[in-house]
C-alpha cells in the first residue's frame, strides 16, 4: 500500500519534466520571433531610409524619372496632343528606359494656366518608392521658331512677304511678354493677350486676301485682352494693327489698352480704358467704354473761316532750314540749256 | 510488471505527443517569419550594393550630363550661348561623346571619379513606344528625344540612365 520515497521522487520528476519542457521551447520560440523582428525592423528602416540617403546626396532613381516625365509631357503639349488627368483617364503613362512606371497629368486651371502632375513609381521591390512632381505652366501654342513661314500667299497670286509670322490655329494665351510680327489667326483661334506689348499686326486669312471665305460664329477667330495691352502697328504693315474683318476684339472692363494703327473687325468691344488711334472698320457692332479716348474720331469736315483771328498770340520767330545744295547740282543748273 | 507498464504508457504517448506539436508550431512561426522577412532583408542587401557598388555615383554623373544637356540649344544659330566643351554647341553633337575622365555640367572634370567614365547617347524614338528608335527624317509619328548616358568604372558598366528631352522654349 505505502509506496517507496525514489518511487515518489520518480513520479514527481516525470510529472514536472514536460512542463519545464514546454516552457523552454516557448521561452526559445519568443527570443527567436523578436530576433527576427528586430531584423525586419532594421531591414525596413534601412529601405525606408534608402530615398533619405538618395535626397541627401542630391539625386534618385524615381525624382530623375519623375523629371523625366514632366518633360514628355511638355513635349505632349508642344505638338498639341496634351494630356488629360487621371481623373478623366486621358493622362499620359509610360515606363522609363530603367524601369520606373510614370504617370503624367495636365489640368487647365484659368485661360492661362495649366497645373502639371507627374508621379514615378520606382520599380524596385519596396513599393514606397515614389516622386511626384508639380509645375505650372502658360501655355503657347509651339516653341518651334516662329519666323519658318515667311510669305502669306492669295489665290489671286498677290504674295507678302513677311519675315515673322505666329499662325495661331487654337487656344493660346501670352502674359507679361513683348510680341512682334504677323500673327495670323485661322479658324476657331483664340488669342488671349495679358500685360503685352505687341508690335506687329494681327490677321485673319480673310484679312490678308478677301478670295479667303471669311469665318462665321462661332468659328471666328477671337481676341482677347487682359490688364494691359499696347498694339502698335509695325514695319510689315505700316499703320495697320489688327486686319480680320471675321475677327472678335474683346478687351474686358479692367483691362487698359493702347491701338496704334488701322483696326478691323467684325466685332469690337472695349470696354476698358485707354486710348485708340487710327481708324475702327466693324462689319457687326461695335462698341467702346466711356473712359476709352479715341483721337480724331467723331470730328466731321472742318470748313475754313473767312478771316483768322490772329488774338493774343503773336509771330516771335521764324526759321528756315538751311539746305547745302551739292555742287554737283549746282553744276547741273548752270550747264543747263533752256529751250527759248 | 504488465500491472505497472500499462498506467504509464498513455503519459509517455502524450509527452511525446506534446514536443511534436510544439517543434512544428516552433517550424511554423520560424518559417513565416523568414518567409515574410525576406524581402525586407534582400531590399536591405539591394541598397547596401546600390551605394556600395556605386551606383548612386553613377547616377550623379549621368545628372551632370543631363543638367548640361538642357541647357544646350538644338540648332545652330540659337541665341543661346551654351555649349559643352569645344566641340559641342548643340544637344545632338553630344551623342557619340564619351568623356574620361568624367565631366561636371560646367565641364569641370571629376576628380573624386577619375578612372570612371561617361558615354552619350542622343537619339529620337518613338511617343507610344520609346523602345523604338525611329528616323526624325522619315517617322510620321510622334516622336520624343531621348538622353542616355552609361557610366563606367574603368572597363566596368555601373549604370545606364536615360531622360526624355523637350525643345527649350524659345519666347
Amino acid at each position: 500500500m505505502t509506496s517507496h520515497p525514489e518511487t515518489h521522487r520518480r513520479a514527481a520528476t516525470r510529472a514536472a519534466r514536460p512542463a519545464e519542457a514546454g516552457w523552454v521551447l516557448a521561452a526559445a520560440l519568443i527570443l527567436a520571433t523578436m530576433a527576427t523582428a528586430v531584423t525586419v525592423t532594421y531591414a525596413r528602416h534601412a529601405l525606408l531610409a534608402k530615398h533619405s540617403l538618395q535626397f541627401g546626396k542630391g539625386a534618385s532613381e524615381v525624382d530623375e524619372a519623375s523629371r523625366s516625365e514632366l518633360e514628355r509631357v511638355r513635349e505632349l503639349m508642344r505638338i498639341g496632343d496634351k494630356p488629360g488627368t487621371l481623373a478623366t483617364g486621358t493622362h499620359d503613362s509610360a515606363v522609363t528606359a530603367t524601369g520606373e512606371a510614370v504617370v503624367g497629368e495636365r489640368e487647365v486651371v484659368s485661360h492661362g494656366k495649366r497645373e502639371l502632375r507627374v508621379q514615378a513609381q520606382g520599380n524596385s521591390t519596396n513599393s514606397t518608392e515614389e516622386a511626384r512632381l508639380k509645375a505650372s505652366s502658360t501655355v503657347v501654342p509651339g516653341n518651334k521658331s516662329v519666323g519658318e513661314r515667311t510669305t502669306l500667299p492669295c489665290s489671286t497670286g498677290d504674295i507678302m512677304l513677311a519675315g515673322h509670322v505666329t499662325i495661331i490655329s487654337g487656344p493660346a494665351s501670352y502674359v507679361g511678354v513683348e510680341m512682334a510680327g504677323l500673327y495670323l489667326l485661322e479658324a476657331d483661334a483664340e488669342l488671349t493677350l495679358q500685360d503685352v506689348i505687341l508690335k506687329g499686326t494681327i490677321l485673319t486669312r480673310n484679312g490678308i486676301c478677301p478670295d479667303n471665305l471669311p469665318q462665321a460664329g462661332s468659328h471666328r477667330p477671337v481676341v482677347r485682352a487682359y490688364g494691359g495691352l499696347k498694339l502698335i502697328s509695325g514695319t510689315e504693315l505700316p499703320d495697320v494693327a489688327v486686319c480680320g474683318p471675321d475677327m472678335v476684339f474683346e478687351a474686358e472692363a479692367n483691362s487698359r489698352v493702347d491701338v496704334q494703327g488701322f483696326v478691323s473687325a467684325d466685332e469690337v468691344h472695349v470696354n476698358g480704358r485707354g486710348s485708340v488711334h487710327g481708324m475702327v472698320v466693324h462689319n457687326e457692332s461695335e462698341e467702346f467704354g466711356s473712359k476709352v479716348r479715341r483721337p480724331g474720331h467723331g470730328r466731321g469736315p472742318q470748313s475754313w473761316p473767312d478771316v483768322i483771328s490772329a488774338g493774343a498770340e503773336e509771330v516771335s520767330s521764324l526759321s528756315f532750314p538751311a539746305t547745302t545744295v551739292p555742287d554737283s547740282t549746282i553744276s547741273a543748273m548752270e550747264s543747263a540749256v533752256i529751250d527759248a | 510488471m504488465t500491472a505497472r507498464r500499462s498506467p504509464r504508457t498513455p503519459g509517455r504517448r502524450a509527452q511525446l505527443g506534446t514536443s511534436f506539436a510544439e517543434l512544428m508550431l516552433a517550424v511554423l512561426i520560424i518559417s513565416t517569419t523568414v518567409v515574410a522577412s525576406h524581402s525586407s532583408l534582400m531590399g536591405t542587401v539591394s541598397t547596401y550594393h546600390y551605394f556600395a557598388d556605386g551606383g548612386h555615383d553613377s547616377l550623379l554623373l549621368a545628372k551632370e550630363i543631363h543638367e548640361a544637356a538642357l541647357l544646350l540649344p538644338w540648332e545652330h544659330g540659337s541665341e543661346s550661348e551654351a555649349s559643352f566643351g569645344p566641340d559641342v554647341h548643340t544637344l545632338f553633337e553630344l551623342d557619340g561623346k564619351v568623356y574620361s575622365p568624367p565631366r561636371s555640367a560646367g565641364y569641370d572634370i571629376v576628380t573624386s571619379h577619375l578612372g570612371w567614365s561617361q558615354t552619350v547617347s542622343v537619339r529620337t524614338v518613338s511617343m507610344n513606344d520609346t523602345t523604338v528608335e525611329v528616323d526624325p527624317s522619315t517617322f510620321t509619328g510622334q516622336m520624343l528625344t531621348e538622353l542616355t548616358v552609361a557610366v563606367k568604372d574603368g572597363e566596368k558598366l555601373v549604370g545606364t540612365h536615360s531622360w526624355w528631352l523637350t525643345e527649350p522654349t524659345s519666347e
